[in-house]
């Protein structure tokens, strides 16, 4: 069991930002807006150059010197990476591009590289293709401009799509790199950087750290989750020509793991999960993890913490109300039961969002399926008690009562059920009973003692448990030990 | 996300809990008898199982506090009192005012955010509400985070209450609702008059219980609760009800500096109010009763519950 978290982030981009995401490379025809020119610096390339190595020394999981490099870069920094990494990218599938465009509200910008600057680039694309002998890098000279490293890094590239039969080696273990900073070095964007009046093109996010439901601190982070889900966009998986990441299974497996361990490290990010259901719609999973995001933001340490946060200009938290997110957490969990019916945790999950509706009656039957079907102690636990407030608010108090008792039977050092029992006896008018039941309560291990645990503390990370196993098998296919 | 097959069944122990032997006070010394079995109703249906026990209103106890421009009137008899149960006049019977020892219990929000100075404001400030008790009071702890537990029961011996103040430190999250509600019971363990001052300055992030709950419980109660809170939590609109609801009074804070005072302050309060009971008479026992108490033939202002709620 994870240590209990006192404190949850809440992340959200802003809003025109977000909608640029989409990779927007162009071959040099002006679109019709108004259009503003950003030349590419010697010294922002030579920080492409350094990233594209971090993307080959970084060991997936590992807290290495690649990995702590890139998180200290600036969110300007990362913006223009952002949009390097993405006409890199788009090189790699044709060297004839020239230059770069962002569509923005009112123009686009337009990213330029001199000669000397684009020449690097298409070689540097010709690495991460694993085409460096390819007749057309060859005719750039491509392997000539590479030192070492980046032909070792080019030499991978080949011998992985060599041994895959597509070329997304670069594109794969990128975002496995941007997933790492994010899970492991908690990036923070320097104050500097973020306070620009005029920042690069490109996403940008904010974090709203919450302790005890109330907001503790909101800053400008760096978008490393954008810029790995913009690489993840661009993968052309085998037999195909043009990117089709909802057909990937890698994609798809890093999305399910990162998006749990949002949910494991409450760490809430809507895009993320919303992208994740754009490209794989009918995934139990996704909806499942859709589901329960929306079910925490119906918490009331998230609905206090919504309300008592201060967003910067453009940003938008974008979480309803109890209501509203409770109906979104039902309509998901629903679509994962119509994929996957067998979904124990989904008709848990149902039930409870059904009751806090008031929906009790509906919520009993879903709880009861689930019942029988979880086979896991601490989810069976968190049923009993949901089911037996349901019985409880439906009038049906010793249907309730034995729901709890179960509860309490399945985790004795658990405080919720005997707290539940209590308070249930007290409006029998039973109060002996009630303080029966408080004796019980205050009966059980001191919590810093360590026997003492209550399966309800952890409902919020419950469902993204497996997080670490997730993760642990999408990195593997990636260290150097597994190539 | 993870399925494995059940290891076993969860029907078996459903539906076999009918009978509850009661003999208990109900906050506002309520008892009841009888024993009674009856049928799980059908699965699926709303029905509400009617109480298995009849119950007898043995009388009603109300603190009160009356006020003139601030300052508690002192001396007042039953025959000052006016009490509308429901709106019928009731009968007072006793007025007490100084010779009812107090249950103080002290409810405290041990989470993470109580640390360092403003968990030495928060010891020394319930340190002087146990030295202004006086002979035959008795005073508690509990400390809630995520885990509510009892730090010191309900007792005479003040020093080993201040031992358990001492000892107490913060981590964890927040369970208000259910630390408030355990406090709420442990006032009324006793029969003396339950004083439960709350102390909390996060919202509720753990809690089993959800506010609605604990405020049922607190209309079926005669503690008098009264919620202390600094940041955020005093925008909470539960602790303003639950001191609402018992009589007391929310105070909201902008430093912990101010802690030792506003909880002398209560306990003074407190002190001063008159313990008014009566037995109802000519009001359905079930359901919601609204009380007005009002002190004849004088310009004061009457603070007291609003009402109480009995049945189930």
């Amino acid at each position: 069991m994870r240590p209990l978290l006192a404190s949850v982030v809440i992340v959200a981009a802003i809003g025109a930002a977000a909608s640029a995401q989409r990779p927007a490379a162009r071959s040099g025809v002006r679109t019709t807006l108004a259009t503003r020119d950003i030349i590419v610096t010697q010294q922002r390339l030579d920080r492409f150059t350094e990233w594209i190595k971090a993307v080959h020394d970084h060991e997936p999981g590992e807290s290495d010197a690649a990995l702590e490099r890139v998180a200290s870069w600036s969110g300007d920094e990362l913006r223009g990476l952002w949009a390097d990494a993405q006409f890199l990218a788009a090189l790699m599938r044709s060297l004839k591009l020239n230059h770069f465009e962002i569509p923005q509200a009112r123009e686009t910008i337009a990213i330029l590289y001199k000669p000397a600057l684009l020449q690097r680039m298409r070689a540097m694309a010709c690495a991460a293709a694993g085409h460096l002998l390819s007749a057309d890098c060859r005719a750039i000279h491509a392997a000539d401009s590479l030192d070492e490293e980046l032909r070792a890094f080019a030499a991978d590239a080949a011998a992985d799509r060599t041994r895959s039969g597509e070329d997304n080696y670069f594109l794969r273990r990128a975002a496995i790199l941007h997933a790492d900073v994010e899970m492991i070095a908690s990036a923070v964007l320097d104050v500097p950087a973020s306070a620009s009046s005029r920042p690069l093109p490109g996403p940008r996010r904010v974090k709203a750290d919450t302790s005890d439901g109330i907001s503790v601190k909101v800053h400008e982070v760096g978008v490393h989750w954008e810029i790995a889900r913009t690489l993840l966009s661009m993968v052309v998986p085998k037999g195909l020509e043009r990117p089709a990441p909802a057909r990937d299974a890698m994609v798809h497996d890093w999305y399910r793991a990162t998006a749990a361990w949002m949910q494991h490290a409450e760490s809430h990010d809507t895009d993320h999960v919303n992208r994740a259901r754009e490209l794989f719609p009918s995934d139990p999973d996704i909806l499942f993890l859709s589901g329960t995001l929306h079910e925490i933001y119906a918490s009331s340490e998230i609905q206090a913490a919504a309300h008592s946060v201060a967003m910067p200009s453009g940003f938008e938290l974008d979480i309803g109300s109890v209501r509203g997110e409770l109906h979104q957490a039902e309509g998901f969990f629903r679509r994962a039961l119509a994929q996957a019916p067998e979904m124990a945790e989904a008709h848990l999950r149902l039930g409870r969002v059904l009751a806090l509706q008031g929906h009790d009656v509906e919520a009993i039957a879903e709880l009861q399926q689930a019942l029988t079907r979880l086979g896991d102690e601490e989810l069976e636990y968190d049923g009993e008690l949901f089911i037996g407030a349901a019985y409880e608010s439906l009038g049906r108090y010793d249907e309730a009562a034995a729901a709890y008792e179960d509860a309490a039977s399945r985790v004795p050092s658990a405080q919720s059920p005997l707290i539940a029992l209590s308070q249930l006896a007290r409006r029998r008018g039973d109060r002996g009973g009630a303080l029966a039941a408080m004796a019980r309560l205050f009966a059980l291990p001191m919590p810093d003692d360590g026997d003492r645990r209550d399966p309800w503390w952890f409902y919020n990370t419950a469902q993204a448990r497996n997080a670490d196993d997730l993760l642990e098998g999408l990195r593997a296919p990636f260290r150097r030990r597994a190539q | 996300m993870i399925a494995r097959a059940p290891d076993k069944g969860t029907e078996g122990n459903r539906g076999k809990r009918g009978a509850f032997v009661a003999l208990m006070g109900f906050g506002v010394f309520l008892s009841f008898f009888s024993v009674a079995l009856h049928p799980s109703s059908p699965a699926g249906a709303a029905v509400v199982q009617a109480p298995p026990f009849t119950t007898r209103i043995e009388s009603v106890r109300v603190d009160v506090l009356v006020l003139d421009g601030g300052r508690p009137i002192l001396g007042l008899k039953p025959s000052d009192f006016e009490v509308l149960d429901n709106g019928v006049a009731q009968q007072v019977e006793l007025v007490s005012f100084e010779n009812i020892p107090l249950n103080v219990v002290l409810a405290l929000d041990m989470s993470d955010s109580v640390a360092g100075e403003r968990l030495e404001q928060l010891q020394d400030a319930g340190r002087a509400v146990l030295g202004g008790l006086t002979r035959g009071d008795q005073a508690a702890v509990v400390n809630f985070s995520h885990a509510v537990t009892l730090a010191a029961p309900l007792t005479a011996d003040i020093a080993s209450v201040r031992d358990a103040l001492d000892e107490a430190w913060g981590i964890g999250n927040t369970s208000l609702a259910d630390g408030v509600y355990a406090a709420m019971m442990v006032g009324e363990a006793d029969a003396g008059r339950a004083l439960v001052i709350v102390f909390s300055d996060g919202l509720d992030t753990s809690s089993w219980l959800g506010d609605d709950r604990v405020l049922d419980a607190a209309k079926r109660s005669d503690a008098v609760a009264y919620a202390v809170s600094v940041g955020a939590t005093g925008n909470s609109s539960f602790l303003r009800d639950l001191a609402s609801l018992t009589g007391g009074t929310a105070y909201k804070l902008d430093s912990t500096r101010d802690l030792r005072a506003t909880f002398l302050r209560i306990l003074d309060e407190f002190r001063h109010r008159y313990l008014v009971s009566y037995t109802p008479h000519g009001v359905a026992r079930d359901g919601w009763h609204r009380l007005e108490v009002r002190v004849n033939n004088r310009h004061a202002t009457v603070k007291a519950r609003p009402g109480y709620l009995a049945g189930t």
